[in-house]
Parts: structure tokens; C-alpha cells; sequence
């Protein structure tokens, strides 16, 4: 893997690292429920990547197909750095993506811009 | 420490801390030979049994921590500190100079023996082994210990054990019910069903594992676990893509075959009526746990108190008893192990409070009662003043009469009046004749018409000479009182129960059993504006669904008042 902070690697493929990405940890809630008197509660049981846009910039052409390419399985690994300064690997799922992505040609190569990928995290963790 | 209780109060709750754990029952003949070292234990003869956790050695010393510092332990007469370890036990790597090393004789070569090991803090941990057999035998060596770790080897089993936590549970279901809906209902089972990840693939051994083998939950925060409940395997374990699923019921499987036979007794008035009824229960129902928590008092109760069961099954008998068992200062059952109640007197049950806050769903049930008292009184209740026995007596003499079947004292009747008349017990009846006469031992007088009563609290007089029959599913308690000329039957208080009964989701307690009480905040909103009231309830059902990493809700099913 290229250095990190500077690419990102998702499903195996080193992609420049998004704009927009920080890995934020928010806690796994489950059994929800509203009680008699409205309010909600539940269950904390550990916590979890918490869904994530990627927004790229500008995103050569190359970069994007290997991006398209990434992302086209079910689940995926995504490999990057998190506040701990350990690299991490996550299973992500997409969850969405921008349909329309603008081309720009610069210096005879195709630059795209407003290319974003949305990411779930499903794993949960205890601590 | 977090409490249960507080968590539960605040919107967001820490999963809970979810343990089950398994172990085969086997009764293969076991024995257990300790070699090397390990022969200085004096517990070691207790170690072939199954089900009992005897140390076999403390891997680490009592608070020494095992780096090949700590002093040797083997003359020390405290039996949970047996020795162990030392400089000559173990290396500051970890490695033992003395291999410790167990032999397991069985009849059978089991393909997987079990070490459970008690870790520092207390927490189960499994260690199966694969053991090669030679002659019948199997010796399990241990040449090496982590250095700085604590553990107790607290049993050698033959087969296969569990222990289940929040790191491998994928889910635990646990269905605890008990009867107080109508008296002489079925004793409903009590169940569990743990979902566990298990990658390896045991299904060579799983299949010979024995129904009976147990189980054990508890749930709860590190400090405030709920009681252990036990539950018994009752399908076949199954294996489907690493995940084990175990399904168990409890102890009430195993009284199926226990046949309790046909009686009756007289007990008398008053607080011996409550003693001897204990002793009947835990008499006849040997195979259950009874504890006496306190003398019983002197309760004041007008007439005798008879009770009439039929021949059935313990576990029919035990339905009936924990229907009538009531709170405050009866007999009550507890279900510690789940369907297997422990009889206590005079311990009234925990009290728990709910809040709004805690509870969904809420709904108000309106049972529908079934008719009369599904009761048969034996045919000698039906006849009115009907002859049993007749007896050719000479003045002064003494006969003894056996009353078959058994009637309670005070209704039999003897014509002419005898000189002295005794009742030995229920079945055997004493007098002394007055005249030389033919003797008249007779039957019952009237008691209340239960045949049509579509409401439970009326009571009607019998006239002479009828026969009334009855469906007889039940044991009864009658409360007598004699009245101007007839004797009347107030029903029995179990009857008072309510109706009404309370279902709702709960985010659970896993403290909480069948026959506890509940005081629960019931929020109705009115414009706008919550209004609250309390409500005291006693649980029928209890349902706790754990999800992965220990998450919990619960259903429950709740009869209204404190029965």
C-alpha cells in the first residue's frame, strides 16, 4: 500500500485519499424502542464506523475506474488510518454514489470532479 | 458499578454481559489418576465426578503471580489453595520442570475431553482436547503455564462443555413461565435457546451427546449477574455454518415418570394445617428442593383445611401446588432452576419496580374464565349421608373402621351415637360401641353444588340424597364452615385471582422470574399531558431475547393484584 494519509485502499485498489473522509467511531445501537412515554431508548453495544461520504475533488480517470471497480463487489475491505494512528481494515457496503461526475480535460488527461462514494461500516466492535 | 436496575434507566444502556455454558453428562465410570506432582492434592479423589467443580491446582498461587518466584504451596492445609507453584513447579517462562499430568480411565474412548479452567477474575473457560486413548486410558499432560497468569483447573470431564459469552453468542432466547392462570393447569416448560459461533466442526461428537446434559445462563453487569439458571438440554445439538444452535428446557422433563399415588389428608386447623401441608409437598414431591425459611405462623382459619389430589404425575402435582401458592405467608415456589421450583414459606417474592420509561406496548388482557372448578370431589364427596361401612358391634368394644376411600374426619358420620369416636387419619376411623347394635358409619353430608357454577364465587346447598359428579383435575383446598344445618364450601382464595392480565415489552431484567411482583408505571397520555399510575401485577411468562453483544429486551405477561 502506498503511504497512507495519502491514498486510501479499498477493495485492494490505492485510490488518492477523499477530501472529505475522517473515520468517526459512533455507537452501535440496538433494540430500539419507544417507551410509554415517547421517549426512545435501547442498547449500546460497542461501536462502529459510523457511514461515510467519500468526496473526491478532482479524480483522474484511471483513479475513478479503479474506484468503480472497487466498489462493484457486495462488501468490501477498506484499508485506512484512524485517529489511533493504526491502520485499519473495515468491511464497508455502499451505500450510494453520485450519479453524475463532471469531466474536465487537463493537459490531454481526463480529471473528473464531484465523484463521491457513500460507505457503511457494518462491523461492530466491543472497545 | 453499573446495577441493572440503573442502566435501565437511562436511555441509552450498556449491553449486558451474557454467560451460558454447556457440559455432557455422562455416566460412564470414570476414574481420575493424578501423576507427578499433582498426587500431593488432597481433593483429587473428588475429581471423576461429572457436574462438581473440585480444583484440581491454582496455576498461580494464591495472589502470587506464577513467574518462578513464588514459594511452593503444597503444605499448605487451605483446600482451594493447594499448592502449586513455585520455583521447582514452574520456569520464569512458564515451563512446569515436573510435567502435571492427569490420567482419565473410561470404559469408552471419548474423542474429547474437557479442562475447565477458572481464570483470575472468576471467568469459565473451556479447554477441549482430543486425547489419545491406549488401553482404556488417557493421560492429559500440562508442561506449561502463560507466566503472570492466574487460572483454577477446576474439573477433568469426559466429552464435550461449552462456555459462551458475549464474544461468541449470536443470540439467547429463554422462555420462563409459570401457572398461576387457573388452578390445575399444565405446568408450562420453561425453555432456552443459545445461538453461538463455533468455527470448528464438532458434529462427529455432538450427536451422541445425552438430552439431559445441562445448561446454564446468566446475564446481567460484572457485580450484579442474575441467579444461574439451569435448563436441560432437550434436542440434539445442531452444527450449520460455525454457528451451534442448543435448545434446553427445564427440570420438568425429568419428572415425567414420577407417579405420585392417591391420597388425602386431614390437616387440622390452624398453623399446623400449613406445616403438615408443607410436609406432604415435601413428601411427595422428593424431587424437588424444599427449604423452610421460617416457622409458620399461626394463621387463623375457621374450619379444616383438607386437601384431595389423585393419582398423577409429579409434574402435574407440581403444576397444581405452584398454582395455589400464593405470596405473603403460603408456600411459595421460586424458580430459580426454571420449572424446578424451590418451596419456601413465609419468603415473600422480590418485589421489582418498572418504569414508563421502560416498557412499550402495553396492552390489557381479559382472561375468560373457564368453567366452575374443573374439580371432581371422589365419589364419596357425591353421596349424601350414603353408607360405607356397617359394623356388628358388642357394648364396650373397641372397632377400628377402614375408610376406603379416605374421607376427611369431620364428615363421618356414626349412628347410634358410640360411647367414644376417633379418627386415626383419613382412612382409618375408631369408636367404642355403646350398645350391642349394628353400627353405621356413614358418609358425607352436603357439601356446595360446584357442577354448575359459571360463577366462581357462588356456592348452593346440596339436597339430601343427590349425586352430583365432578371432573376431579385438581387438588382442592376446602375451607369449611358449618352452617345452620348444612355444610357450605367457600371456595378456595386461588379463585380471587383477577382475570386481568397485563402484556408488554420490557427492556428487561434478567433478575426477574415467574410469581415475582412488579409494580409497574403505567403512562396513559390525556390531552396532551402523561398521566401515571402504578399498577401491581405478579409475572406469568417472562421472555429475555439476548442479541449479539449482549443487547436484551423482554417480554412480559403479567396477572393483575399480588397472587
Amino acid at each position: 500500500m502506498k503511504p497512507w494519509l495519502s491514498y486510501i485502499n479499498i477493495n485492494g485498489y490505492d485510490i488518492p485519499y477523499p477530501n472529505s473522509f475522517t473515520p468517526q467511531r459512533v455507537p452501535n445501537i440496538v433494540n430500539e424502542m419507544t417507551t410509554m412515554t415517547g421517549k426512545i431508548v435501547g442498547d449500546i453495544n460497542g461501536w462502529r464506523y459510523a457511514d461515510t461520504e467519500l468526496t473526491w475533488g478532482t479524480l483522474l480517470g484511471e483513479d475513478l475506474q479503479n474506484l468503480l471497480a472497487a466498489i462493484a463487489a457486495p462488501s468490501f475491505p477498506v484499508t485506512f488510518s484512524d485517529i489511533d494512528g493504526v491502520e485499519h481494515t473495515v468491511t464497508a457496503v455502499l451505500k450510494g454514489r453520485a450519479n453524475v461526475k463532471t469531466p474536465h480535460f487537463y493537459q490531454n488527461k481526463t480529471v473528473w470532479k464531484d465523484v463521491s462514494v457513500t460507505l457503511s461500516f457494518p462491523d461492530c466492535y466491543e472497545d | 458499578m453499573a446495577t441493572i436496575a440503573e442502566e435501565n434507566r437511562k436511555h441509552l444502556r450498556k449491553a449486558m454481559r451474557v454467560e451460558c455454558w454447556f457440559q455432557e453428562t455422562t455416566d460412564e465410570p470414570t476414574s481420575i489418576t493424578p501423576t507427578g506432582d499433582v498426587q500431593s492434592l488432597e481433593s483429587i479423589a473428588n475429581l471423576g465426578k461429572t457436574n462438581t467443580t473440585s480444583v484440581i491446582m491454582d496455576l498461580g498461587g494464591s495472589g502470587f503471580i506464577n513467574d518462578g518466584k513464588a514459594l511452593p504451596m503444597q503444605t499448605d492445609t487451605d483446600s482451594f489453595r493447594y499448592g502449586y507453584i513455585s520455583e521447582e513447579a514452574a520456569q520464569s517462562d512458564g515451563t512446569f520442570n515436573t510435567p502435571f499430568g492427569v490420567t482419565l480411565s473410561a470404559a469408552e474412548e471419548w474423542s474429547i475431553v474437557t479442562l475447565e479452567v477458572m481464570g483470575q477474575y472468576g471467568e469459565k473457560k473451556i479447554v477441549q482436547i482430543a486425547p489419545t486413548w491406549s488401553a482404556g486410558s488417557t493421560t492429559i499432560h500440562l508442561d506449561s503455564w502463560t507466566p503472570g497468569e492466574r487460572a483454577y483447573i477446576v474439573g477433568v470431564y469426559l466429552g464435550m462443555a461449552w462456555v459462551w459469552n458475549n464474544e461468541t453468542l449470536l443470540s439467547v432466547n429463554l422462555d420462563l413461565r409459570s401457572v398461576s392462570t387457573e388452578v390445575g393447569g399444565e405446568l408450562e416448560v420453561s425453555s432456552i435457546e443459545i445461538k453461538a459461533y463455533e468455527p470448528t466442526d464438532y458434529t462427529s461428537v455432538i450427536g451422541r451427546i445425552e438430552k439431559r446434559s445441562p445448561i446454564w445462563y446468566s446475564a446481567g453487569y460484572l457485580g450484579d449477574m442474575s441467579e444461574t439458571r439451569q435448563f436441560y438440554l432437550s434436542e440434539t445439538i445442531s452444527w450449520d455454518d460455525n454457528v451451534l444452535t442448543v435448545k434446553g428446557q427445564d427440570a420438568s422433563m425429568l419428572l415425567e415418570n414420577e407417579e405420585i399415588p392417591v391420597d388425602c389428608d386431614n390437616y387440622g386447623t390452624g398453623w399446623k394445617a400449613n406445616h403438615v401441608i408443607g410436609k406432604r409437598i415435601r413428601r411427595a414431591l422428593a424431587s424437588i428442593q424444599y427449604e423452610e425459611v421460617g416457622a409458620p405462623p399461626d394463621i387463623e382459619i375457621k374450619g379444616p383445611q383438607v386437601v384431595v389430589y389423585d393419582a398423577k404425575a409429579a409434574r402435574s402435582i407440581i403444576s397444581e401446588y405452584t398454582g395455589l401458592f400464593r405470596n405473603e405467608s403460603y408456600f411459595r415456589a421460586t424458580y430459580v432452576d426454571a420449572g424446578r421450583p424451590t418451596l419456601t414459606f413465609g419468603n415473600v417474592g422480590k418485589t421489582w419496580t418498572i418504569y414508563a420509561d421502560e416498557i412499550s406496548d402495553f396492552n390489557t388482557v381479559v382472561e375468560i374464565r373457564k368453567k366452575a372448578l374443573q374439580i371432581v370431589l371422589p365419589e364419596y364427596y357425591m353421596q349424601n349421608n350414603s353408607n360405607i361401612e356397617q359394623v356388628a358391634a358388642t357394648a364396650g368394644k373397641t372397632y377400628y373402621v377402614t375408610l376406603d376411600p379416605p374421607v376427611p374426619y369431620q364428615n363421618v358420620g356414626i349412628s347410634p351415637t358410640p360411647t367414644s369416636k376417633e379418627e386415626i387419619n383419613c382412612s382409618l376411623f375408631k369408636f367404642k360401641a355403646a350398645a350391642s347394635t349394628t353400627y353405621t358409619i356413614s358418609g358425607y353430608e352436603a357439601l356446595a353444588d360446584l357442577q354448575d357454577s359459571n360463577n366462581p364465587y357462588e356456592t348452593s346447598v346440596l339436597t339430601g340424597g343427590e349425586t352430583y359428579r365432578f371432573d376431579f383435575e385438581m387438588p382442592l383446598f376446602l375451607r369449611q364452615s358449618t352452617g345452620s344445618s348444612l355444610t357450605k364450601l367457600s371456595l378456595p382464595r386461588v379463585r380471587s385471582r383477577s382475570n386481568i392480565c397485563y402484556e408488554f415489552t420490557y427492556r428487561g431484567n434478567p433478575h426477574i422470574q415467574p410469581r415475582d411482583i412488579l409494580n409497574v408505571e403505567i403512562a396513559t397520555w390525556d390531552n396532551g399531558q402523561i398521566v401515571r399510575t402504578w399498577e401491581t401485577m405478579t409475572v406469568d411468562y417472562v421472555t429475555l431475547e439476548h442479541s449479539e453483544g449482549g443487547g436484551l429486551t423482554s417480554k412480559i405477561k403479567a396477572r393483575k393484584g399480588a397472587v
